[in-house]
């Protein structure tokens, strides 16, 4: 028998009707805080100098769009017609960040699918879908607005 | 050394030494990244992407961004940043982040540097290239010149 995933790999996805179906993706709104003791272990990981400081790291425009959006990665993925097992990567991620995020501050997270493009490289045929998010501080002005691209290998895709 | 930032300045580089596959799951879990070529070399290798762990696209970034806070100094802030990630970073692998100025826009208060930015394996494969502004207090030295 085989499950759902691999039935969803093993037919055609159809990129133009993907693409259709994220754009009119209404994603929920979520929420993020810059908790210090996570600032610190981030900050520890990643080899950022200067632990302990009011200001969060600039990755932050990125931590915390992905890691408050309303939506789960694995959501993000089979919304994608993809899971985690599938590797997918990160193409890539752009972001304006207007103001330096303070650690403790509390943010809303609005996100939208912004487009899919279907890619066919050395390594098979692929999806690129890109997410943008805008982080939101609590008198309502966007403090970061960021691009994230993942790149879905498609190996049953044509 | 001290003195204005020029357009053809270097960014100093950073260099990671080795890439710690327990500070990935650290990541991981903040992340809540499901994701598990990040810690299960067993779902690396069935992806056919080798033996060893793979680090976080972002963690590989924030390398690059690292290296130009320390180069910038204390006061700099990153506006903008645009990176593509174009190979794998792996557990244990050694790092280069560099960075070469492109243009400088000064006013009274700030320059406003923009930057082609990098980071490179020591074997030479760049994995990761891109931009970054950064804006300085316009009477800011940077660390080297």
């Amino acid at each position: 028998m085989r499950d759902d995933h691999e039935t969803r790999q093993a037919v055609v996805i159809d990129a133009n009707k993907l693409e259709a179906d994220l754009l009119a993706t209404e994603l929920p709104s979520g929420f993020f805080t810059i908790e210090p003791h996570e600032s610190w272990l981030m900050n520890d990981a990643i080899l950022a100098p200067g632990n302990g400081g009011d200001f969060a790291h600039p990755m932050y425009a990125f931590y915390a769009t992905q890691g408050g959006m309303g939506v789960s990665l694995d959501e993000v993925f089979h919304l994608a017609q993809a899971s985690a097992e599938d590797g997918p990567m990160l193409g890539g991620i752009e972001f304006d960040l207007w103001r330096p995020l303070r650690v403790g501050e509390d943010f809303r997270v609005d996100a939208r699918f912004g487009g899919l493009r279907r890619k066919h490289g050395a390594s098979g045929v692929f999806d690129l879908v890109e997410l943008q998010l805008t982080l939101v501080d609590s008198g309502g002005c966007a403090a970061a607005e960021t691009s994230i691209t993942y790149l879905f290998p498609r190996r049953e895709a044509l | 050394m001290t003195g204005a930032v020029c357009v053809g300045d270097e960014v100093t580089p950073f260099t990671v030494e080795r890439v710690d596959s327990e500070k990935m799951k650290t990541v991981a879990a903040l992340l809540r990244d499901p994701n598990p070529i990040h810690w299960d070399i067993e779902v690396v290798g069935r992806l056919g992407m080798g033996s060893r762990p793979i680090n976080q696209g972002p963690t590989n970034m924030a390398y690059v961004i690292n290296g130009l806070q320390a180069w910038a100094g204390r006061a700099a802030e990153i506006r903008h940043v645009s990176v593509r990630f174009q190979g794998n970073v792996f557990g244990g692998d050694r790092l280069i982040a560099g960075g070469l100025v492109t243009r400088v826009t000064r006013d009274e208060a700030i320059d406003l540097l923009t930057c082609d930015v990098w980071l490179d394996r020591d074997d030479g494969d760049r994995v990761l290239q891109g931009t970054v502004e950064v804006a300085l207090p316009s009477d800011t030295p940077t660390t080297e010149k």
